[in-house]
């Protein structure tokens, strides 16, 4: 639909999606090979020879390929899988970026850490990271159980309602890469997506010093009022938009609505057009999601909303 | 080229006509309101002539205006219009054979009646040409939207219309563009007569003649006339013309929809081949647009137009709501392609 999404499944872009990828292969390649014989076994039982026949039957084939060739095979396997994947769990150094991502009904909120695992600021359904460095993921659910999976990044592990699990994941070049819940979470769980955008270290840089510094400072000043409409017509009792009264927390922190890519959890691109209509009617857009249909808006309610969201970056 | 029908003229119960007067006099810069008495029409098109002897329709009109619609059939009568509907009596009744049942019980009026509407909803609000140019699609965009068989006015023939509809209504000392106007339509109307072979070009001169005399409120209602003979003719002869083709290509057609997808068009409108999502922010999109006489209620349907709508909505309606979307020049004309083609 837009840039990196629905993400390629089979088309690693990191060190911690590469080693799933191959094992993918091999382990398809392998079920081939499997099917293959196991056909070509049948067949003979079915049109061979009878002295084919009779030593298809025979003992010695069931314990050569029934039970040995297994135990190897699988073995083999193991070992070969546990091998390549296991720097995936290597020990993590802690000098990585550090954020927390919450699955939640159904979008995902962010929160960029700090050394000392204090949340510096807020986002939802989009993450930032450097090209060419690991990021260290604190996986949470809010709810019910989510999986994060970016394809390109790494490969999926599930979020479990009081539980923290931590994951890995590196882009070595800049892009942006897309992501999916990978558990199925209830209604519009299929809707649940998710970007990556992984920028050259300066920009990262340059990006978080940024956004670090509108978290603690002020809203950017807009005209049309619509800072007065998004208190009035209720946004603020479930958004937060960071140096204004609005502080709701059951939906996606709005800070930084300006500047993201996607809309209604990565399914939407952002635009002015697309803003008035999930704030208009996000029920028709993604069925079910906890925001409910504002009928009530006129459309140039839903402009000046729609502005003064965009204004937010 | 003969066609199956080839004089059906809009059909206009009474009292969607009286709302129409009504909505369009006050509320007509609201697009949504404009839309409305649009959609008016061809729910009035399905008026059933069904069980009537339908030898003397053109207009269907609901019962307890008779006695008003009554005397004005009887004025066209004596211009001639009659004969050219009598000789289409059967077309006619084989189109409206599908219609609903509910309409049963409708009695037939004359062309009158759709001038009347111009004539007076162009009264409501003199000098102000947007209204009275809207006065004049909703009688086409009737003939167009009806859907009755091959019978749809293309882009093109609704722009000469909106031409034609601007001289609706103007005060005398304006006629001479309005006469123009006329001619114009009056010399295509001649034309496509001439050319299908149905003589219907005589009959409306004659009823020109006959409308072009005496008093202002006799000429007034000419003028409106002159506007509804090409309307007649467009129902008449059913071939488009070349250069009015909404046809853009399937290519262009199949880059639009993409376009779509990417900038999220279907978030607020729910678009025919657009599986998700199905906006109801906006108004549906539901068939091609190829149907419609305006575009948003209020622009005439160009597809030059229609690209610089998709693209900027604002620069050519600046009280709309409908934010300019991020579509290059060429993706806009995708777009537009993809809305003439779309529903089949």
């Amino acid at each position: 639909m837009f840039e990196g999404w629905p993400p390629p499944v089979l088309d690693p872009a990191g060190p911690y999606a590469w080693p799933v990828t191959t094992l993918s292969w091999v382990l398809m390649a392998m079920a081939a090979a499997v099917l293959g014989l196991v056909l070509l076994a049948l067949w003979l039982a079915l049109f061979g020879g009878a002295r084919v026949r009779s030593r298809i039957g025979g003992t010695r084939i069931v314990w050569a390929l029934g039970i040995a060739l297994p135990i190897v095979v699988l073995s083999a396997l193991l070992i070969y899988g546990l091998t390549l994947t296991s720097h995936l769990s290597d020990k993590i150094r802690g000098d990585e970026l550090r954020v927390r991502v919450t699955g939640e009904m159904w979008w995902w909120r962010v929160a960029y850490l700090d050394a000392a695992g204090r949340p510096q600021w807020y986002d939802a359904n989009e993450l930032h990271i450097p090209a060419g460095q690991p990021v260290v993921l604190e996986l949470e659910s809010g709810d019910v159980i989510h999986s994060f999976w970016v394809p390109r990044l790494s490969g999926k592990l599930d979020m479990i309602p009081g539980r923290r699990n931590l994951m890995r994941i590196q882009a070595d070049e800049p892009g942006v890469y897309g992501g999916q819940c990978a558990e199925y979470c209830g209604g519009p769980h299929a809707l649940m997506g998710f970007t990556v955008i992984a920028h050259d270290p300066e920009t990262f840089a340059r990006l978080m010093d940024a956004r670090r510094m509108r978290e603690q400072g002020r809203a950017p000043t807009t005209t049309g009022g619509g800072e007065a409409l998004f208190q009035q017509a209720g946004c603020a009792a479930c958004h937060r938009i960071a140096g204004t009264p609005a502080n709701g927390l059951a939906g996606p922190d709005l800070t930084f609505t300006g500047a993201r890519r996607t809309l209604g959890a990565g399914i939407l691109p952002n635009n002015r057009g697309t803003l008035m209509g999930w704030i208009g009617n996000s029920q028709a857009i993604k069925p079910n999601n906890r925001m409910p249909a504002y009928p009530g808006l006129s459309g140039e309610q839903l402009q000046v909303l729609a502005a003064y969201l965009e204004a937010q970056r | 080229m003969q066609h199956d029908l080839p004089c059906v003229g809009p059909a206009l119960p009474a009292a969607p006509l009286i709302e129409l007067r009504r909505q369009v006099g006050p509320r007509l810069p609201g697009e949504r309101r404009v839309r409305r008495a649009c959609a008016l029409a061809p729910a009035a098109m399905a008026a059933g002539a069904r069980g009537q002897p339908a030898g003397t329709i053109t207009f269907v009109i609901q019962r307890g205006r008779r006695a008003l619609r009554l005397g004005l059939w009887s004025r066209c009568r004596g211009r001639g219009l009659a004969g050219v509907e009598h000789r289409h009596a059967a077309a006619f009744l084989r189109a409206q054979r599908a219609c609903h049942v509910g309409h049963r019980g409708m009695i037939p009026a004359p062309i009158g009646i759709g001038d009347q509407l111009a004539l007076e909803v162009a009264g409501v609000e003199p000098g102000q040409p947007r209204r009275q140019r809207a006065i004049a699609f909703p009688c086409q965009a009737m003939a167009g939207d009806a859907g009755i068989s091959g019978a749809r006015t293309r882009a093109a023939q609704r722009n000469r219309l909106a031409i034609g509809g601007e001289a609706i209504g103007r005060h005398r000392g304006h006629r001479r563009t309005g006469s123009k106007a006329g001619r114009r339509g009056h010399e295509a109307q001649e034309k496509r007569a001439s050319h299908t072979g149905k003589g219907t070009g005589a009959a409306s001169r004659r009823f020109h003649e006959a409308g072009c005399t005496a008093r202002q409120r006799e000429e007034l209602l000419a003028d409106s006339l002159r506007l509804m003979l090409p309307a007649l003719a467009l129902v008449t002869g059913c071939a488009p013309a070349p250069e009015a083709s909404t046809d853009m290509g399937a290519q262009a057609a199949a880059r639009g929809k993409t376009a779509i997808e990417r900038v999220g068009c279907a978030s607020c409108h729910t678009i025919a081949g657009i599986a998700w999502p199905e906006g109801k922010t906006g108004p549906a999109l539901a068939e091609s647009l190829d149907g419609r006489a305006l575009i948003a209620g209020r622009i005439e349907n160009r597809p030059d137009l229609l690209a610089r709508f998709v693209r900027d909505a604002p620069s050519l309606l600046p009280d709309t709501t409908m934010p300019a979307m991020p579509l290059t020049e060429r993706e806009a004309y995708d777009v537009a392609a993809y809305l003439y083609q779309m529903g089949g």
